[in-house]
């Protein structure tokens, strides 16, 4: 007797690629600007480069200058018009139009002594605070760039750091996997917790696996994302996301995201239609943009298309994009383009409808 | 065409005599060099002591800086004692003994592989004449042989295993092999237990030699000799067990230091030279930064920074930079280029060298790389240029001595290659 037909699974939605741009330096960061027009991107170059999504078009722009070695962090002001950049040599700025005539509304030029490691903007968008490996943790008024909270001497390297929604408190995650949190005003450490496996150490190389911190749900989770490190010296780590129960401080779910060679979350977002969207980047060549629902461990969607990626935003109208590396020139040679130039990699951007979306045409 | 070199027909005097005297079997210092310089030798007080970074410390983030460029990085440079010179600001110890160190920013080797860059690098790639040369330890330890202190003239002092490593040696035989230290500890039971007596000891050491004799009469002389040897160095290891005391160390040491492996190998370093070993290897692995370089410079290069200018102070303070050479290397450096896993690949088209001490101009900076940084400007200059180099400050004719390989005569460093007369005294 032949078997009965199995029920074809529904294969989920897949986010669908709408156009690649190019930009010819690595980006360490990309998002979309508050009112939806202009995706704006640092990197390697010091530069915050701009593309014009309205053009009919979309083309690169005028890049906004001012930053040294590389910009390490950029968000943009939620509700707002400023865009804060944040560079390796120590540089915090404000920008403000960035979508028409841009124009540096306040910076610091040593807002920290070197890296600046990490940048988070409070949801009402009034409050910003850096992490920088000085060991000092600043909070910024975003309106003018006036200091108002310092946490110095922090006991260890930060690697990332967020504020909370209600500004209340700030969370720091550091080189050994440590959070602090530090309430606001006075910037007292409140409490500690390890996260265990977020640290690795050999051959005198400790290597940091808590390199993101986002609050979300109103403050009430604390994710924590990074990796797993498994080795020194190479991105070999288990990407790994830690959901917090803030007001707890405990671990509510965990998802560890593919195997050792893709190394670490590099960026993550909540995407309106129900899911997180995240990136990660590894070995060379290796690289994850994964779709994963709340409380799941495994995504929906896992792209290994794209090489190290290494950034992600979501646009207010669902759209995707992902920074990504060239596949070329990843090796030991001193491989040349064809003019017999030694040429640095790059990053392309990839943008994407979210999936379902062929009910829905996406505008761009 | 004739492709043959001068060196290559230079019958002189001293080789005829090297030739006779190694034909003869004198035994001399091995039995390789001629008498009269194996006399001279062991007279020299000169030592050396090596800090390998294995696997490719990056030129950018250290020696050689590129900040605000395509390929720079992320870290800015600072300023060193010596004007106009910067290097990565993860190195602000060190760059304040910028007076008292050379550093080539113009090496440029061959091979961009570790299995096969490592050896040629540390047996300064001369030209194949289808002998294994030996290892920069081994050829000191042969062309020195051990200081009056009677210590054995190669020590390595390395992470994870230690033993004798015999192939070191190379053609020289395995006696000029590393005695290594594996994570700086001395060979297991070095101390004799209390249960035998020094005279039951000094009978079974009679008794094993008598036994070797009969052994060696059967085999190559090679293969003894190296049996022997250990032996001794276990003898002559175990009339200085203090140098393993960790109770010995001040606090104040092991602080300056660090107490990480690079910190405490380096400060044991430091006992094992000031004791009187010839040849000193400290090692560091994991310096293969194909992915998240810049995260990993971050986290070592302060170990570097602290501990080798702990090492570089002492040396000083103790009037040891005159006796002592310092050489920091590795077996090439890092690519300009970053790759999409943040890291820096292989790359010995232009990186740098670091050396301070005995014979070493203190403050010199010699050669040029492009200002991104991706070839060298100036002169290059290859490992064999190197050899030459250290060799002639500690007091070798490179162009002169040699080694004799039975009838064979083979230079000591490359022959087509020199010293670099700007880093020398």
């Amino acid at each position: 007797m032949a078997d009965a037909p199995k029920p074809t699974e529904k294969k989920p939605p897949e986010p669908r690629e709408l156009f690649k741009l190019d930009c010819d330096r690595q980006l360490m960061v990309a998002r979309f600007t508050a009112c939806g027009r202009m995706l704006v991107a640092g990197g390697y170059d010091a530069s915050i480069r701009r593309w014009d999504l309205c053009a009919e078009q979309t083309v690169e722009v005028d890049r906004v200058e001012g930053h040294h070695g590389w910009i390490s962090w950029l968000e943009v002001q939620p509700g707002g018009d400023l865009v804060f950049s944040a560079d390796t040599w120590g540089r915090l700025q404000a920008t403000r139009g960035i979508a028409g005539t841009p124009e540096i509304a306040w910076h610091h030029e040593q807002a920290h002594d070197g890296w600046i490691r990490s940048l988070s903007v409070s949801d009402d968008g009034q409050a910003l605070v850096t992490a920088g490996r000085d060991g000092a943790v600043r909070v910024w008024s975003a309106v003018d760039g006036r200091l108002l909270h310092e946490v110095k001497d922090h006991p260890s390297e930060v690697f990332a750091v967020a504020i909370h929604p209600a500004k209340q408190a700030i969370v720091t995650g550091d080189l050994f996997g440590v959070l602090r949190r530090f309430e606001l005003p006075g910037g007292k450490c409140v409490g500690e917790t390890t996260l265990a496996g977020m640290h690795f150490y050999k051959r005198i190389q400790d290597v940091g696996g808590l390199r993101l911190l986002r609050f979300h749900d109103k403050g009430r989770t604390l994710i924590c994302a990074g990796g797993e490190p498994q080795a020194t010296g190479r991105s070999i780590a288990i990407p790994t996301i830690h959901w917090l129960d803030w007001p707890k401080c405990r671990i509510a779910h965990t998802a560890r995201l593919g195997a050792k060679n893709h190394g670490f979350v590099f960026d993550l977002a909540w995407h309106p239609d129900g899911f997180w969207a995240v990136v990660t980047s590894g070995q060379p060549g290796s690289g994850q943009f994964l779709l994963l629902k709340p409380g799941q461990e495994k995504p929906f969607f896992n792209s290994t298309k794209m090489s190290n990626c290494h950034s992600l935003a979501v646009h207010g109208d669902g759209r995707i994009v992902v920074t990504a590396s060239n596949r070329n020139s990843q090796g030991n040679g001193a491989v040349r383009d064809k003019q017999g130039n030694y040429v640095a990699n790059f990053s392309p951007l990839h943008v994407f409808a979210p999936p379902g979306s062929e009910e829905k045409p996406v505008a761009g | 065409m004739n492709h043959c070199r001068s060196w290559e027909h230079g019958w002189s005097r001293r080789r005829m005599l090297g030739a006779v005297a190694g034909g003869a079997g004198v035994a001399g210092l091995g039995g390789i060099l001629q008498p009269a310089a194996a006399e001279e030798m062991a007279r020299n007080d000169k030592q050396i002591l090596l800090i390998w970074l294995d696997g490719g410390m990056s030129q950018l983030e250290s020696w050689d800086p590129k900040p605000n460029t395509p390929f720079g990085g992320p870290f800015r440079s600072i300023p060193t004692t010596l004007p106009g010179i910067h290097v990565s600001e993860l190195m602000p110890k060190l760059s304040r003994q910028m007076k008292r160190l050379a550093v080539v920013r113009s090496m440029k080797t061959e091979d961009a592989n570790h299995s096969s860059g490592v050896p040629k690098i540390l047996r300064g790639q001369p030209r194949n004449r289808g002998v294994t040369y030996p290892y920069l330890g081994s050829a000191v330890a042969k062309l020195m042989g051990p200081t009056e202190s009677g210590l054995p003239p190669y020590v390595w002092v390395k992470p994870g295993n230690g033993g004798f490593i015999a192939k070191h040696a190379g053609f020289l035989g395995a006696k000029y092999g590393a005695l290594a230290l594996g994570d700086g500890k001395p060979p297991a039971n070095l101390v004799r237990p209390d249960s035998i007596s020094a005279a039951a000891d000094a009978a079974r050491q009679e008794l094993r030699r008598k036994f070797n004799r009969q052994f060696a009469d059967r085999r190559r002389a090679n293969f003894n000799e190296a049996n022997s040897y250990v032996y001794d160095v276990a003898g002559t290891l175990m009339k200085h067990v203090e140098l393993f005391d960790e109770a010995k160390l001040s606090e104040k040491d092991r602080r300056r230091y660090g107490t990480h492996d690079l910190g405490r190998h380096a400060l044991l370093a430091r006992r094992l030279i000031e004791a009187g070993v010839r040849f000193v290897q400290v090692t560091s692995y994991g310096w293969d930064t194909h992915g998240d370089n810049f995260n990993s410079h971050a986290s070592r290069m302060p170990k570097v920074d602290q501990s080798v200018t702990a090492l570089i102070e002492d040396l000083y303070d103790r009037g040891l930079d005159e006796r002592v050479l310092v050489v920091m290397m590795a077996e090439f450096g890092r690519t300009p280029r970053i790759n999409g896993s943040v890291g820096r690949d292989h790359w010995p088209n232009a990186w740098s060298v670091a050396m301070a001490g005995c014979g070493i101009r203190p403050g010199t900076v010699v050669g040029e790389t492009l200002p991104d940084g991706t070839d060298v400007k100036t002169t290059p200059y290859d490992i064999g240029h190197m050899f030459h180099t250290w060799f002639s400050a500690v007091g070798l004719d490179s162009a002169e001595a040699e080694y004799m390989n039975g009838t064979q005569p083979l230079p000591i460093a490359h022959d087509d290659m020199h010293k670099v007369d700007e880093l020398l005294i």
